[in-house]
């Protein structure tokens, strides 16, 4: 379970994050649906522990990620809206470096680079070297070391991002598979994917939460679309801090 | 963890065709330099003033090698995290459950590795002499020693400079500077020994890098070398840290 309370962060007297508090459980999948600049990206980073919150509290299983981080980050797997890639690796020698920093134990590294390829669909790939892969095939790389060693939960931002409609369908696949046995949290701008994909949906504009629930209690696709926009309307542009 | 991260990395160095060039250029003028000692101590020994092999050949082709690690530790270096973070790939670093400390030591160790097998390589051109004359060991220990505690102070500077910028060519500038700046200290010195004198001598790269060739295994110039590694890599540490702190 991922617990974020009061999460504000600051650049300058610039808010990007104001009052960010959520919680994923397990066997979920929570959206963060918000236009480009909205504080989506900014917040995926404070939760996978790459950037600091100005204020308030992340903990993951119950491990607060500014002070006790190692473990915390123990339980993640995060993909960032630019796969963190070594391109002059093979797609094995890379997956193998991540199953061993993320604490695999070697007897099992061999079984996670499998079953990561096997999920992302990328068995024939293994001994070729990334950089001459498909932008696709790369974004398939970033999410298989994202989930290779099975984590509590996964952070994806922007997963479909640059992907052809045939490789959005095939992440969406993915990203079903993989919630029964993880919390998945992704960030979106595409409203279609949001609504097809998840199971709670939370609302960012301008940095702040506008809206957060469960996809039922959307009457369809549309309703969705209607509720994002006024939604917008509700909140002024960009706040500045007092502080 | 640190021992993961290092044979990962110095399999992508040892990958690297640019790093391949270096290590040839270098191993290039090394072998030149080497030539032109040893034809010079045959054809002149008057010059040498009747000074063994290793003090008059030897010596200076570790005083050499030592000299060119100042051009390409910046060089080897200046990727190592510097375009990490330009690619983004750094995140999979942060993201993971590594501390900074563990990250920047994986990487100082994989720079160490390569460097330290390089000097291992050009070592093996002095010891051939061995079949032929007498060596004194114990001065070839010395520069062997000089070199390397030269190579493990260079590193920590190099990848101090990669963690702070995103551009490598500023970073191999900058650790550059520095680096020289350090080596020639003892030039801002004046020609009295007044205590500000002495600063700048004890403070001098080339200075504590010199009696190693000159074969004296001094404490001091170790525990210099060791001080500075500690400074920057202990500064390499709180940048990686620090990063969790700036959006990039």
């Amino acid at each position: 379970m991922m617990q974020a309370q009061e999460v504000c962060r600051y650049y300058g007297k610039q808010t990007v994050l104001k009052n960010i508090s959520f919680t994923a459980y397990k066997g979920e999948v929570m959206g963060f649906l918000g236009p480009n600049g909205a504080g989506k990206s900014t917040l995926m980073q404070i939760i996978s522990g790459t950037l600091a919150a100005s204020s308030g509290i992340v903990s993951i299983a119950e491990h607060n990620i500014q002070t006790d981080p190692v473990q915390a980050r123990s339980y993640l797997g995060y993909l960032p809206d630019r796969p963190p890639l070594y391109t002059d690796c093979e797609v094995d020698t890379y997956l193998e470096y991540c199953a061993k920093i993320h604490g695999v134990p070697a007897i099992y590294q061999t079984d996670a680079i499998e079953t990561a390829k096997q999920k992302c669909g990328l068995q024939e790939v293994g001994g070729r070297v990334i950089h001459g892969l498909s932008k696709g095939y790369q974004q398939r790389i970033g999410l298989a070391q994202a989930i290779i060693h099975s984590p509590e939960i996964i952070i994806l931002d922007e997963p479909s991002s640059g992907l052809d409609p045939n490789q959005m369908i095939e992440m969406r696949e993915l990203i079903t598979e993989l919630k029964p046995d993880h919390s998945v949290i992704f960030s979106t701008h595409l409203l279609s994917e949001a609504y097809h994909l998840c199971d709670r949906i939370v609302m960012i504009f301008n940095g702040e939460i506008a809206l957060d629930r469960p996809i039922n209690t959307f009457a369809n696709e549309a309703d969705l679309e209607d509720t994002y926009v006024s939604s917008a309307g509700k909140l002024q542009p960009a706040t500045v801090a007092t502080s | 963890m640190i021992l993961d991260i290092a044979k990962f990395e110095i399999s992508r160095v040892f990958r690297s065709p640019g790093n391949w060039l270096i290590v040839a250029i270098f191993q290039f003028l090394l072998a030149l330099i080497f030539y032109n000692l040893l034809s010079k101590y045959l054809s002149e020994p008057a010059l040498f003033e009747g000074r063994g092999i290793t003090d008059a050949v030897i010596a200076g082709y570790y005083r050499s090698t030592g000299l060119f690690f100042l051009l390409m530790v910046p060089l080897l270096t200046m990727r190592m995290i510097a375009e990490d973070i330009k690619t983004g790939a750094f995140k999979l670093l942060l993201s993971a459950p590594l501390n900074s400390f563990q990250i920047l030591m994986g990487k100082y160790f994989a720079a160490l590795g390569f460097l330290v097998f390089l000097l291992s390589i050009v070592s093996l051109v002095p010891f051939s002499f061995a079949i032929g004359t007498g060596l004194d060991y114990g001065h070839i220990m010395a520069c062997i020693v000089g070199n390397i505690v030269l190579l493990i102070c260079l590193v920590a500077i190099g990848l101090f400079f990669s963690s702070i910028f995103t551009q490598q060519y500023l970073a191999v500038i900058t650790s550059f500077m520095i680096i020289m700046l350090l080596w020639t200290a003892h030039s801002a010195a004046g020609s009295e020994s007044t205590s500000i004198d002495r600063i700048f001598y004890s403070l001098s790269m080339s200075n504590h890098f010199t009696r190693f060739t000159e074969g004296i295994l001094s404490s001091i110039s170790i525990i210099y070398f060791l001080l500075a590694t500690f400074f920057f890599l202990a500064m390499g540490v709180w940048k990686i840290h620090s990063m969790r702190s700036i959006d990039w």
